[in-house]
């Protein structure tokens, strides 16, 4: 079956989940991998959105975190300041699944601004709640799109905590939780070295090249000894995936997309 | 309370650019946390489902943080999709607000629109995914609030309490 590289990208990054987590799923890319963990290996996963939805199922994925879809197929909704002070303060989720416009070398993140900022180039959305899951999430998953621009070997800002700008920022700020884990692109998927926690190439989706990935990444991009293939989209996955866009493009009235 | 204090912010450089984060070290384990000033509107604007005759307000589903930006207000008005004899049968739990902590309530039905109202409509998403295109450009955008806003007739309705 034929995928591209988008697909490639939300399997390999829905694989990363198991029956076991617990959630924090972030709009966009992130929500399209943790539901299609969902609706294929991993039907326990309890998938949770900062606006305080527990436990949601949605048939079809959401425009933005306060889709009434979340709601009606949570086990319970919760205010915001209980999801954020209880749920998430309280150190109760396993995984935080984050994307942003910039990530760098420890895997910290930039959805802020491009440019100075007090003059920017171009104003992003924010961070959200992101620098808080950051730190308050077991670990942290992050899926981006493998591109010069947001591969950067220096953040304009840096918004999100990943392992800081010196890759020891956690353990010199006494932040217990591990940080990002695991970095998936289009390109490849990136785990942090055991010394240094620079996100290194653990493996190459098929037919990629190192030149390919050195290529687009702003850094000089190392690559894992034991450099794998990421094995290839499954049939079911690809079914379930496109049937789950599919569902949405028809719910929303337009093309559901990745982002 | 004058502020609220959390574990946040940490090695982000919002803190360098935003006066209004600040920290504080906990009096009981001296750990570090953000803090950040407290919002006092002087009025408070939400939108709920059902209001009853004796301007109790309920609100349900994404109940977000509209309870503590109602209390947080020094007023606050709501605008309900309807008035109802009584609420009827309800959890016990159920997110009411008591009409003694409500200013004034609007009855707009529909008044979430585009979004929508958990349990009367749906999103109108089509006019979300427009809005990306309006908002772009500074002369879209007046020509949308023109004729959406400044020139809209209210619906139906009518006011209690």
């Amino acid at each position: 079956m034929s995928y591209t590289a988008v697909e490639m990208m939300t399997v390999a990054a829905a694989r990363a989940l198991s029956n076991h987590d617990i959630c924090f799923v972030g709009i966009g890319l992130p929500s399209v991998a943790c539901n299609l963990a969902r609706l294929t290996h991993a039907p326990q996963v309890s998938l949770i959105y900062e606006s305080g939805t527990l436990e949601t199922k949605p048939d079809v994925l959401p425009l933005s975190i306060g889709d009434g879809e979340l709601c009606e197929t949570a086990l319970t909704t919760v205010s915001v300041p209980e999801i954020f002070r209880y749920w998430l303060q309280g150190g109760r989720i396993t995984v935080g699944f984050l994307g942003g416009a910039q990530v760098d070398r420890f895997g910290n993140l930039n959805t802020t601004v491009i440019g100075d900022y007090a003059r920017p180039k171009v104003r992003l959305p924010g961070g959200g709640g992101a620098t808080e899951i950051a730190t308050a999430c077991g670990q942290i998953f992050l899926i981006m799109r493998h591109n010069p621009r947001s591969f950067v070997k220096q953040l304009d800002f840096l918004t999100t905590l990943g392992h800081g700008r010196n890759g020891r920022e956690r353990q010199e700020l006494g932040i217990r939780t591990k940080g990002p884990t695991l970095l998936v692109t289009d390109l490849c998927t990136m785990r942090p070295d055991r010394e240094t926690n620079e996100m290194v190439v653990a493996s190459l989706h098929p037919g990629i090249t190192r030149e390919q990935v050195r290529e687009k990444t702003g850094w000089e991009v190392r690559f894992a000894g034991d450099l794998a293939e990421t094995p290839p989209p499954a049939a079911e996955e690809m079914e379930v995936l496109r049937s789950l866009h599919a569902r949405t493009a028809l719910a929303h009235g337009a093309a559901s997309g990745g982002e | 309370m004058p502020c609220a204090f959390f574990r946040g912010y940490s090695g982000s450089d919002l803190a360098k650019v935003n006066g209004a984060i600040r920290s504080v070290a906990c009096p009981f384990t001296g750990v570090h946390l953000a803090c950040i000033p407290a919002i006092r509107p002087d009025v408070t604007i939400i939108h709920a489902q059902k209001a009853d005759r004796d301007g109790n307000v309920l609100i349900e589903g994404i109940v977000g943080v509209q309870k503590e930006a109602v209390l947080a207000a020094r007023r606050a008005i709501v605008t309900v999709e309807e008035v109802v004899e009584t609420f009827g049968a309800r959890s016990s739990n159920a997110v009411i607000l008591p009409g003694w902590a409500i200013s004034a309530i609007s009855v707009a039905p529909r008044g979430a629109h585009p979004s929508y109202a958990y349990g009367y409509y749906s999103r109108d998403n089509a006019f979300y995914l427009a809005w990306e295109t309006v908002s772009r450009e500074r002369e879209s955008f007046l020509a949308w609030m023109q004729e959406h806003v400044m020139d809209a007739v209210p619906g139906p309705g009518e006011t209690a309490q």
